[in-house]
Parts: structure tokens; sequence; C-alpha cells
């Protein structure tokens, strides 16, 4: 399994608003973050889960 | 002309809906975001479901009101529009018909003065555009599959394979990331057919290594769904394909069952133990892979120990993703005719099921939450 750090791409923005960025497998990330924009590259760490997808902090862009 | 748009379903509706976009502005026509603006209105429908037809219908039903007296034109395209026309001419008579295979058709649709019903022939494939929506990007690389699935209406919608040429699918890879895309969906009914109309032979891994040596830019390519008996043909290029780091690690590859009986009704072209073995394969030469899947519960002979076996196959195959659907009957396809699975035990089953998928994929997710120091650690993945 991978580590702390993870890239992911943020592609898109959901319903409620949040930016879902996706890992290098395509696991979905949800990321509750204002000041990033849509296809950057963004490292993260992931700090929760649900059977749908990750949630994640992002800790600086790549 | 003003043309307002609607668009239900998959992500081949809504490339069709951008092609349609296109040819209208190519013409002349404007496209507006609000139906107060528009002289005409095009719903772009799905009737993968009844649930999806129902909808439909009521939506249609809604606009032909909201549209009454108005003099403004209403166009149904989309895979109702060709699987169940007769459905739509009788309730809506002064609507056009446009297929998925006449889309570049609509421009006359909108421009006639008269309902028009464009509904036979096969799909040009010299023109596409991509639907960009944030920054991904859905490219429909074919329309149609090769195979005859008992329960599927999209067979009836879209039967003819037609892939894309390499040339025009790298043409709008390139339009897409010029747009800001990062991520590129390649789609398609079973992107594993993709080519055999072209080449005699599936070619979607030669497709993937073309836009990559084609295509510069900072983005990632995603493959949409294809069939199990599809990837058996070519799962060692397949594979090749995966370790390029522009792909994602991902696949989409339906079981829909896992009793081998059921499969059969169903007329896939695979065992349970054949699709088990390319999970295997898949995931003991990509071990970071994520792989989805679609079932269905409640298909026409599927018994409680049918259904047992589909619960035991999701366990065992530890899948990431579970599109789960509840059968329902769709007119034009085999499995309407069987005897049906009550109600009330699709429901169940289709309940207790997900409590499975939710079990399944709250394991897998989080063994991703704090990993520290296993593996990766502060290497780039991408």
């Amino acid at each position: 399994m991978w580590g702390l750090w993870a890239g992911a791409v943020v592609s898109r923005r959901s319903f409620r608003g949040s930016l879902i960025g996706r890992l290098f497998n395509y696991k979905p990330i949800v990321l509750n973050e204002g000041g990033l924009e849509l296809g950057s590259e963004v490292y993260v760490v992931v700090r929760g889960a649900t059977f749908f997808d990750l949630r994640g902090e992002v800790l600086k862009a790549s | 002309m003003r043309v307002y748009f609607e668009t239900y379903g998959c992500a081949l509706n809504r490339a069709d809906t951008s092609i349609m976009k296109h040819v209208l502005i190519s013409r002349g026509h404007e496209i507006v975001d609000n139906i107060s603006e528009a002289d005409a209105v095009v719903v772009n429908t799905c009737t993968v479901r009844l649930d999806s037809e129902l909808r439909m219908i009521k939506r249609l039903k809604e606009l032909r009101e909201t549209l009454r007296g108005s003099g403004k034109k209403l166009i149904i395209a989309g895979c109702m529009a060709k699987a169940q026309p007769y459905t739509l001419r009788k309730f809506f008579p002064e609507a056009s018909l446009v297929s998925p295979q006449n889309i570049l058709r609509i421009g006359e649709a909108v421009e006639s003065a008269e309902p028009v019903t464009f509904i036979s022939g096969v799909r040009p494939t010299h023109v596409m555009h991509p639907y960009v929506e944030g920054a991904s990007a859905e490219i429909p690389v074919a329309e149609g599959c090769l195979g005859d699935c008992s329960f599927c209406i999209v067979k009836v919608a879209r039967r003819n394979l037609r892939s894309y040429p390499p040339e025009v699918v790298i043409r709008a890879v390139k339009e897409a990331v010029n747009a800001g895309a990062v991520e590129i969906d390649l789609t398609a009914q079973d992107t594993g057919a993709y080519g055999i109309d072209l080449g005699g032979k599936p070619s979607l891994p030669d497709l993937i290594a073309e836009i990559i040596e084609e295509v510069p830019g900072r983005y990632f390519i995603r493959v949409g769904m294809m069939n199990p008996d599809s990837l058996q043909g070519f799962i060692d290029e397949f594979i090749d394909v995966l370790k390029e780091s522009r792909v994602f690690k991902y696949v989409h590859l339906p079981l829909q069952s896992g009793s081998d009986e059921v499969l059969r009704i169903m007329r896939r072209k695979y065992t349970y133990d054949e699709f088990k073995s390319l999970v295997i394969e898949l995931r003991r030469k990509v071990p970071e892979i994520s792989i989805a899947t679609d079932i269905i519960v409640g298909h026409p002979g599927e018994g409680e120990e049918d259904f047992e076996l589909t619960k035991k196959a999701v366990r065992e195959l530890m899948f990431d993703k579970v599109h789960l659907a509840q059968y329902s009957v769709r007119p034009r396809t085999l499995a309407a005719a069987m005897p049906q699975v009550h109600e009330p035990v699709k429901k169940r089953r289709s309940s207790e099921l997900t409590e499975v998928i939710e079990e399944v994929g709250t394991v897998i997710n989080q063994a991703y939450v704090g990993a520290v120091g296993r593996g990766r650690g502060k290497q780039e993945v991408f």
C-alpha cells in the first residue's frame, strides 16, 4: 500500500461544491480546500475514508 | 436559433450532446443555458433501466407543458429515440426524434418547420468533440458492442460497433487537453472491442499508446468499461499500457453475476472463474490497480443460490467500486420474455448486496488512511 503522501489530480467539483481529486489509480479523494483550482496537481494525505471515497487534506501543490 | 439542451445518462450521451452543440454552433445557432431564452429544446434521453424511462417521460411531459403554445420546438434525441420511438410518438407526436446515429443531423431537426424522424442509419465517425466539464473530458472511442446480452436495451439503441479512427480520437484528446482537461476518459459501451470494426482486431492498447505519443501535455487517461471477454484477448498488451505513467491504474470490468448459470442466461461470454483469473492477473501485474464492476440483481433465472454466489464474489474479489443495479424489464430484449423474479425479492437482494458492497468498500478504503511508511512514502506517484 502507498504511504502518507499521495499525488492527486483535481478534476471535478462535486454537487456539494467540494473538489474531487483522483489518485494514480483513480480512487476519488474529496478535498475540502478553498484555494485549489480544477486541473491542479497536489500532494495529499488521506485523513479518512468511507466505503465510497477517501477524504484528504492537501499538503502542498506539486 | 437559440437551443437549450438537457442531457441524461451515460458518458456517451454527454459526448453526443457535445457533438450536437458543435454542429449547431457551426450552422450559426446559439446554445443557451435557460429554457426561457430558447427557441428549441433538445432532450438527450437515457432508457437504460425502467426508472430511467419513466423519468424521461415525466420530464418530457413537463417540458411539453412548459412549451405549449410558445411555438418552441421539442427535439428528443438519445437512446430512447432509437430504442422506443413508438413510445415517444404515442406521447409526443409533436416532437422530432433524432437517434444517436443521427446526431450530425441535429441542425436539420432544429431548422425544420415540421417534426422530423431521424432513426435509422449508422453513426458517422469522422466528427467528434469531447465533452469537457471541470478538468475532465469524456471522449467516446466507439459506439455499440459485439455482445448480445439478454438484459440490454442499449444494444437496441446502439446496435453496431462503430469505432472512431485513431486520428479522430487523437484530435479530440488534443482539443480536450487544450481546453484544460487533465482527466481524459475514453468511453464506449465496450472499450475492449475498440478497433475490431476498423482493422479486424481489438486495438485499444495501440490507441492509448498513440495518444500518449501524439498528444503532449500533463493529463491522465482513464479507460472506461470493457467486457471481460474482450479483455481476455489482449490482457498482456493492456497491462503494458496500464504501466504508463499517464494512464490511471484502473479498470472497469462488469461481472454482472457470480453465478455461471445466470451469466449463461444473461448471454455473457465468460464464467466466474474466467473473470476471477482476469482480476488475479491484473492485480499480480499491477498491484495498486483499482477495479470497478457492475452487478445486476434479480435478473430472470437468478435463484437464492445464484444470488449467494454473487455476494460471495464481491467478498472474494474485493472490488473497489460496485455499480449495483436492480434488474428491470426493458422492451425488445430477450430477458423481458423470461419468467421474472418478484419485485420484493429483487429489492431484498439489492439491499443485502448493498450491505456487502459497503462493508468491502470500507475495508478497502480504510487501508488508505494513515498508511505511513509502508511503501511509496513521499515518492511522487504521478
